[in-house]
């Protein structure tokens, strides 16, 4: 009896170590921003944030891609505090709560309606740290995306058309930390012939070597992709190469006018989803007519397991659960000032996606494990005996 | 399997011609050695076997290289992948992906096989060249010797004909080294493959080879069976050198091969002993106590106590990162001891800066073109004259004590290896430093360039010179070291005169030693030393 067709691959046992398809996770973390999106609720994004970084903690290979979230956070971080530096340049509006008093600085008058220090008001403070809070959370959603898919397994699943996009995206990530070993071999090297390494004129000596490595590297990788036989094989009409470009480039004005629509910039809201609909028809078209030609082939592309789905689940259930909740506990007043109001069934929702842990496998170990360290360094002790 | 047919190469930037009329016949599933002196051509004649030469690199090519019928004039290098794999010097640099399983299979995925052929060929792969446990490695995490073997398995995916591999173990020390050459030696014999290869270090490979290819520019180029080539070459492995002096015929290649003759050469040597060649030490130069170095987690360096002393040629041996790189390192300070006390010359190396430093000790990097800046040899000079407050013309009157006739106004970045070297060490001893380091010298040398080094560091010794080397030559080591001193995994194994650490060593031991054990000779100049004095 000829079996029906299946439609997912045999589940996995969790037990196994493999990747998470890189889509599912990068689904996940983009849900966790629509959340941080609709809120300036500090409780809810910093729940978010904590979950973020749980599933990172747990969930994050050991490649060196997987550290990205450091810098996230950096950035985060320093978000919230120039959201909230830029309170003293904006005047006072409203608020009632006098925090503290700076000196005023007098502008001249073609600054009209900007004006340095004055009273700064708790009011005017709180409502900026929301508003970084809220950025900040977003940035973490992408860097937590970012530490948990694996660029090189991203770049598998987009559309053939895509691939010379993701390829160097790839490349320019394998770059960049090479880049910063160079940097270091000529400051060295500086030191070495008893330099200055420090300073602007150093710096400008480190510059051209650094870029002279990278142009020969750049080279030297070019010409070692050719002899594996990159670019074979795709022979393209130009005019079909043209139409591609000119569907692609209209379905991603389509996208863009859509998504004006969508916040409201056209008075009818339903323009801004037909375009958004045709812009998004239009691209996929375009994706799938240059991709025909691509006779590349895929290695163990990653698949849509049940972990997949379920993970993106979780996290469907804390923005499901925001539709249903006031403005009031969304968007907290900052005047008067007062305590956030909770809602334990949306604030439980929100949490629902750190089970995105217990769904998923495991990554496996990309770098020796220590195990191997402990074995060789036993081994030469016993020799030395 | 590959053909040179009136094959002329000139690259545009200069007016002479590296390869002329080249007539080579390569047939299928031989192994063949490309050796020439560095700078004849020999990496020409390599990208010439898939069109990446003059494809990449521009040139007028004259006359036809054709492999299995497919012929360059009419294919582009990516037409070649089916067919020719290429193996660079530095893998690194060709690595496009960032794990082993997807570096494997990404020739196939731009061939366009199949997924399930894929599939299969990878596990083949992987078991064939013994990198099965590796496969979800990151690239980034491999050590030299796997990173080797990655790189020939990338290629070999894509089921090619004829492997090319440009200095294959130069970076390696000897047990990587060993591993790569195993792995390639397999191929040869149980798949057929034709396998071109370039190397310098000729003791590693010799003994491998179904047959030779010498290229010289003042030559003709040539293929024959090594031992007709080992017979009159300049370039040869220190075996060859031995049977020569000593008048052995047939002209052993290998080892194995020399050992017949090796009674009768030791009972000639009874009563001669080996030069000695330690100064007589009058002060402690580099002095080292309880020093530790972490890299994040890992332990680079354990308990590292040393006394060096003015004269000594240190050579500072190990596997790829066993430290010794990290050692030199803080002796220089360019790295802070994690614990432990440093003094050379009595100094903290962390407390000198500029002049007191270069006064003090100076490195050669492992590419010595880093310490280079200027645009041309004399402006260099001039630059390291001011730098060290020397009289000028210092720094160029040592350069060209250390070299042989080159215009004062070429590029440092167009000379060849020995003389960039040369250049850096002028550079460096421009400064009159007591304390000379030198990281991995030899790689990229050839015989004639290494024979130049090797007189020009034993000089610097016989003035005083402390030299401490980081270095896989063990030829190097056997030919100019007093001592020798192994790390392993951080720690020092063994600290020895050189001729009982590398005598007793395996691994570590140069081929005299290997064709004469178990009397201790090192080197050919020293059995040389000693049949002369016997006459």
């Amino acid at each position: 009896m000829p079996s029906a067709p299946r439609r997912w691959h045999k589940p996995l046992s969790l037990a196994e170590q493999r990747f998470l398809h890189s889509g599912a996770w990068w689904l996940w973390a983009i849900l966790l921003a629509a959340m941080a999106a609709g809120t300036k609720n500090p409780i809810f994004l910093l729940s978010i944030i904590s979950v973020v970084l749980l599933v990172v903690k747990f969930r994050k290979s050991d490649a060196p891609w997987s550290k990205s979230i450091k810098g996230y956070l950096f950035a985060a971080g320093f978000v919230i505090i120039f959201r909230i530096l830029l309170v003293i340049i904006t005047p006072d509006i409203f608020g009632d709560t006098l925090l503290f008093t700076l000196p005023e600085i007098d502008l001249p008058s073609f600054f009209a309606g900007v004006k340095l220090g004055g009273e700064i008001k708790a009011n005017t403070v709180l409502f900026a740290f929301q508003e970084g809070l809220r950025l900040a959370t977003i940035l973490v959603c992408i860097g937590g995306a970012q530490s948990l898919a694996s660029p090189t397994r991203m770049l598998k699943s987009i559309p053939a058309a895509l691939y010379e996009v993701g390829l160097s995206i790839t490349v320019a990530l394998t770059f960049a930390p090479q880049l910063a070993f160079d940097a270091k071999r000529v400051r060295d090297a500086q030191y070495l012939r008893g330099r200055k390494t420090t300073g602007i004129p150093a710096l400008a000596k480190t510059f051209v070597p650094v870029l002279e490595g990278a142009m020969e590297r750049a080279l030297l990788l070019a010409s070692a992709m050719d002899s594996r036989g990159y670019g074979r094989r795709i022979h393209q009409s130009t005019l079909k190469r043209k139409l591609t470009n000119i569907f692609m480039l209209g379905g991603l004005l389509g996208i863009l006018l859509g998504l004006a629509g969508l916040l409201g910039v056209f008075s009818q809201s339903k323009i801004g989803l037909l375009t958004m609909i045709i812009g998004i028809a239009l691209s996929f078209f375009a994706l799938r007519f240059a991709g025909q030609n691509a006779s590349r082939t895929k290695y163990r592309p990653d698949k849509w397991h049940i972990p997949e789905v379920l993970v993106i689940t979780t996290a469907l259930f804390g923005l499901v659960a925001m539709r249903f909740t006031e403005n009031i506990v969304l968007n907290p007043l900052s005047s008067p000032l007062s305590f956030p109001q909770i809602n334990f069934i949306t604030l439980s929702s929100i949490w629902v996606s750190v089970l995105a842990i217990t769904f998923s496998p495991k990554p496996p170990l990309t770098s020796r494990p220590t195990s191997d360290l402990f074995k060789v360094s036993n081994q030469v002790n016993r020799q030395a005996a | 399997m590959i053909k040179f047919e009136n094959v002329t190469f000139k690259y545009s930037d200069t007016n002479f011609a590296i390869l002329e009329n080249v007539n080579l016949t390569i047939p299928a599933g031989e192994l063949v050695l490309v050796v020439g002196k560095t700078g004849s051509g020999k990496s020409t004649l390599l990208g010439l076997l898939n069109g990446l030469v003059p494809n990449f690199t521009g040139g007028d090519l004259t006359g036809d290289v054709s492999v299995d019928g497919r012929s360059i004039r009419e294919f582009p290098p990516r037409d070649f992948a089916d067919l020719v794999g290429v193996v660079r010097q530095d893998p690194r640099a060709s690595f496009v992906t960032d794990l082993v399983e997807d570096e494997l299979a990404y020739g196939m995925e731009q061939l366009g096989i199949a997924p399930s052929t894929m599939r299969r060929r990878v596990e083949e792969v992987l078991d064939l060249l013994g990198l099965a446990e590796l496969r979800n490695r990151s690239l980034a995490t491999l050590s030299g010797g796997q990173r080797q073997r990655v790189a020939i398995a990338s290629v070999l995916t894509t089921n090619p004909k004829v492997l090319v591999l440009d200095e294959p173990t130069s970076a390696l020390d000897p047990t990587a080294a060993e591993e790569v050459l195993a792995a390639i030696q397999r191929l040869v014999h149980d798949l057929g493959l034709t396998v071109v290869l370039a190397e310098h270090r000729l003791e590693r490979v010799v003994q491998y080879a179904d047959r030779v290819i010498v290229v010289d520019r003042e030559a003709e180029v040539y293929a024959d069976r090594p031992a007709q080539v080992f017979a009159s070459s300049l370039l040869a492995p220190p075996v060859v050198e031995l049977g020569r002096t000593a008048g052995w015929s047939p002209l052993p290649l290998t080892v194995r091969d020399a050992r017949k003759f090796a009674d009768e050469l030791r009972t000639r040597l009874e009563k001669s002993k080996p030069r000695i060649r330690v100064n007589v030490p009058t002060k402690t130069l580099v002095s080292v106590e309880n020093l530790n170095f972490n890299y994040g987690n890992l332990r680079a360096l354990r308990h590292i106590d040393l006394d060096i002393s003015d004269g000594e040629i240190v050579a500072l041996m190990g596997r790829n990162g066993s430290g010794k790189s990290t050692l030199l390192s803080l002796l220089v300070g360019l790295l802070e001891p994690t614990s432990g006390k440093i003094l050379v010359n009595g100094k903290n190396p962390l407390t000198l800066k500029g002049k007191s430093l270069i006064e003090s000790v100076g490195l050669v990097p492992q590419e010595p073109t880093d310490l280079l800046i200027a645009d041309s040899v004399i402006n260099e000079c001039i630059s390291s004259d001011s730098d060290s407050d020397a009289v000028p013309g210092t720094t160029f009157s040592i350069f060209e004590q250390l070299t042989t006739d080159v215009s004062e106004n070429a590029h440092p970045r167009d000379l060849s290896e020995g003389e960039k070297l040369s250049l850096a060490l002028a550079v460096v001893l421009a400064a009159k430093p007591p304390l000379i380091l030198l990281d991995e010298p030899t790689r990229g040398l050839d015989y004639a360039a290494k024979r130049q080094l090797v007189s020009n560091l034993q000089k610097l010794g016989k003035k005083n010179h402390t030299i401490i080397l980081a270095t896989h030559d063990v030829e190097l080591a056997a030919e100019v070291a007093t001592r020798v001193i192994l790390l392993a995994d951080g720690e020092i194994v063994t600290d020895g005169p050189v001729s009982e650490v590398l005598s007793s060593s395996p691994m570590f031991s140069p081929q005299v030693s290997k064709v004469m054990s178990p009397a201790n000779w090192l080197t050919v100049s020293d059995v040389a030393f000693a049949l002369e004095d016997l006459r």
